[in-house]
């Protein structure tokens, strides 16, 4: 869209200074790195690759369902690979996918920080991501696991699968994982906020990483203990969650939900902090409601600890617990709403630029509300009991979690590469992949209420042949996403070798990342930046001769602009 | 620092949640048949008590600059964490030798469990107070100099309370 001389810098007059990506050479300058950018850029490369093998089960799961009796794979085959593509895209690639890849990226450079507070720990906290990414990848070499992710007891003791321990010890260390990294960034953005950035200039992106941060270390121990224990229930068969021998099984599932609801908001805070920055940077106007979406973040951290019941509306939980969780439940609705009519008011007569990140955006705020909102249903006790294990419930849960924390991610992903990578993707190729993707997503997933509505259960292998028409509708879809998807490697990975030079803030974001070159030295900032407002857009303008835009401090705040 | 104790506390305090429930699930507790707990448990609790009161007394030296009586006092913290650990394991042994092997009742597995999880947290703890212990005979911790004393004392209180927890709750009969 914008025309830029494609390989002339401009912005960066040849100095002695090189970017993080060319200052050392070779494997194990990437191995042993210390530099939180290429840390995260080792994360994004593991986390796309676990998605990409979460995708392909996914497409085969929707290969499978094409007809009403077998296509393609047997009923364990099939079990299995539900499993898998549940298990890896929750532990290795939603949780840690914003946080870990992008946040590591971003968050000192906002800071104008020059790395974490413990670089060592962040290297670590990589590591065993690798191990349990390892760990998933032996389940399936070792006889695979077919409990579905939640490992639901007495199913996940009595299997006889070979990489049920295999998967539940990486979820162990991937959990692990996770604590360090929200430690680093909770002492990160208590310590090292540079002068000028009070709590409440922080940008909504770190808010929400630092919401987020607190459930990891609060919440994750706890699925730590219970994985232990089932690990040990299944070698020793103590009777710990087994009914038959006095055992509870539904003590298991008050464990896991304990910890995997709050994990549902570890998934969608930082999505939403991409949001804030995405629809305030291109509407080019200051973020309505600022101090409400910071609190929202905090809000909703706070709630998703007390809500965790309603995943067993109909375990045998007692009526009077059902009906309070089902009531705070409803209570996280609030601070969600609170954030998308802010969004909406901060789009309200801005200037909205449709640049690709800003199409993730909006499809978030759409695929959201259609995902929160069909939360209702299944937190209304009434209701839930009709829709419970049914396909409405797949199809909300990827409304929130694929559509909207994905989605968001890849939003952030094109809206940071320039800044990552030092190059332009294809803005034109973008908008096609988004328009795939967001067709794709809706074909896939909005049949599917309309099948759960109608009583079709959710990790059935067969169907009646009156759920044909939505079930083909919806295995369409996946194809036509896929499609998007790999459109999306493509381009960005053309982009990463042929793409035109990008400039230091190609977007006009007021956020200090855009401050240092693209991409970023190694040290970040020469010295720590002074942070101003993070939506102040006033003195940011566009200056046609690198195509990117540059801050022109004003003088006097007061001044109007007569002079033009 | 005090985000990892929290952090701590959230793994351990589920464990006890999950003891309380498997506790409030059956009538008798321990359940008819469970042998004493072996009296080597309040050995072990005293060690540890030393333990976490001499590491302070090494907190205050270092604050008044006696050097020579941190380096001792240190040493002396290590010895009873390693002691409290030796405690630790005759206790297994013998609970074992007197038939209550874990897959005796759940009273049994919630034992073997809690102290388990705690031993673990004391080797956690071994490591960097070995460290500091080493760092105390250089002479490193000053008046002006010793937040990794403080941590790592901090560390051992913490460790000691979830002890007076657990050792509670494995006492309370009904």
């Amino acid at each position: 869209m914008t025309a830029f001389s494609p390989g002339v810098a401009l912005d960066r007059p040849a100095g002695p200074r090189t970017d993080y990506l060319r200052v050392r050479a070779g494997l194990a300058s990437w191995l042993f790195t210390l530099d939180h950018k290429r840390i995260g850029v080792m994360y994004l490369v593991g986390i796309l690759g676990a998605f990409l093998l979460g995708g392909i089960f996914a497409l085969l799961i929707r290969t499978e369902l094409l007809t009403p009796a077998r296509t393609v794979m047997s009923a364990d085959r099939y079990n299995q690979f539900f499993t898998l593509h549940g298990a890896i895209m929750t532990f290795l690639v939603i949780i840690p996918g914003i946080p870990a890849a992008l946040g590591n990226f971003v968050l000192p450079i906002m800071l104008g920080a020059r790395d974490l507070a413990f670089p060592r720990i962040n290297l670590a906290s990589f590591y065993l991501w690798v191990l349990g990414a390892v760990l998933a990848v032996l389940a399936i070499v070792l006889g695979s696991v077919d409990t579905g992710w939640t490992f639901y007891v007495p199913y996940a003791t009595e299997t006889t699968m070979g990489g049920v321990i295999p998967v539940l010890l990486g979820a162990f260390v991937l959990g692990f994982s996770s604590i360090f990294t929200g430690l680093n960034f909770i002492v990160t953005i208590h310590k090292m906020r540079p002068p000028g950035m009070t709590w409440f200039r922080l940008p909504l992106f770190l808010w929400a990483l630092y919401a987020t941060a607190i459930i990891q270390i609060l919440a994750t121990p706890v699925l730590g203990i219970t994985l232990v224990l089932l690990i040990i229930e299944r070698v020793f068969k103590l009777g710990i969650f087994l009914p038959a021998l006095g055992g509870d099984p539904v003590l298991y599932q008050h464990f896991f939900w304990f910890y995997s609801h709050p994990a549902v908001y570890i998934m969608i805070l930082p999505a939403m902090g991409i949001v804030s920055e995405l629809i305030s940077v291109f509407s080019r106007k200051h973020i309505f409601g600022y101090t409400f979406i910071a609190f929202s973040s905090i809000a909703i951290a706070v709630f998703g600890f007390f809500v965790w019941g309603h995943h067993m509306f109909v375990s045998g939980q007692s009526t009077m617990l059902t009906t309070i969780f089902s009531l705070l439940t409803y209570s996280v609705s609030i601070p969600s709403a609170v954030k998308v009519f802010n969004w909406l008011a901060t789009m309200y007569r801005g200037s909205i630029a449709l640049k690709t990140p800003m199409l993730y955006a909006l499809a978030f705020i759409f695929l959201f509300g259609i995902g929160g909102l069909t939360g209702l249903f299944l937190g209304a006790l009434a209701t839930d009991v009709h829709l419970t294990d049914t396909y409405f419930v797949v199809a909300h849960f990827h409304y929130v979690m694929m559509g909207s924390t994905l989605i968001a991610m890849i939003g952030g992903l094109h809206y940071w590469w320039p800044k990552m990578t030092g190059r332009m993707y294809s803005e034109r190729a973008g908008v096609i992949a988004w328009a795939l993707v967001f067709v794709g997503f809706n074909l896939t997933f909005f049949p599917q209420f309309i099948m759960g509505a109608h009583g079709m259960p959710r990790r059935y292998y067969n169907y009646p042949p009156e759920f044909a028409l939505l079930h083909q509708l919806s295995t369409v879809g996946a194809y036509l996403m896929a499609v998007g998807f790999f459109l999306t490697a493509a381009y960005l990975l053309h982009a990463l070798f042929r793409g035109a030079r990008a400039p230091a803030n190609p977007w006009g974001g007021a956020t200090l990342e855009w401050r240092c070159a693209s991409p970023p030295p190694t040290e970040n900032f020469e010295h720590p930046p002074v942070a101003g407002d993070p939506y102040d857009y006033s003195d940011i303008e566009y200056d046609p001769q690198t195509g990117g835009y540059v801050h022109v401090p004003r003088p006097a705040p007061a001044a109007p602009a007569a002079v033009h | 620092m005090a985000l990892l104790l929290a952090s701590l506390a959230m793994g351990l305090g589920a464990a006890l949640v999950f003891y309380f429930a498997m506790r409030a699930r059956l009538p008798q507790w321990p359940p008819p048949g469970t042998p004493p707990l072996p009296a080597g448990l309040w050995l072990s609790t005293g060690l540890l008590l030393a333990a976490s009161a001499v590491l302070h007394a090494a907190l205050r030296a270092a604050r008044r600059d006696r050097l020579v009586t941190v380096r001792r006092l240190t040493r002396a913290a290590f010895a009873l964490a390693l002691a409290f650990l030796f405690s630790q394991a005759a206790v297994w042994f013998t609970a074992y030798a007197r038939q209550m092997p874990p897959q005796l009742n759940m009273y049994a597995i919630t034992f073997y469990l809690l102290t388990g999880l705690h031993a673990l947290h004391i080797v956690g703890g071994l490591i960097p107070l070995g460290c500091v212990a080493a760092r105390a005979a250089r002479g490193r911790y000053t008046a002006g100099n010793h937040a990794g004393l403080r941590y790592c004392a901090l560390y051992w209180h913490f460790v000691d309370v979830v002890w007076l927890v657990m050792f509670a709750a494995l006492h309370m009969t009904r």
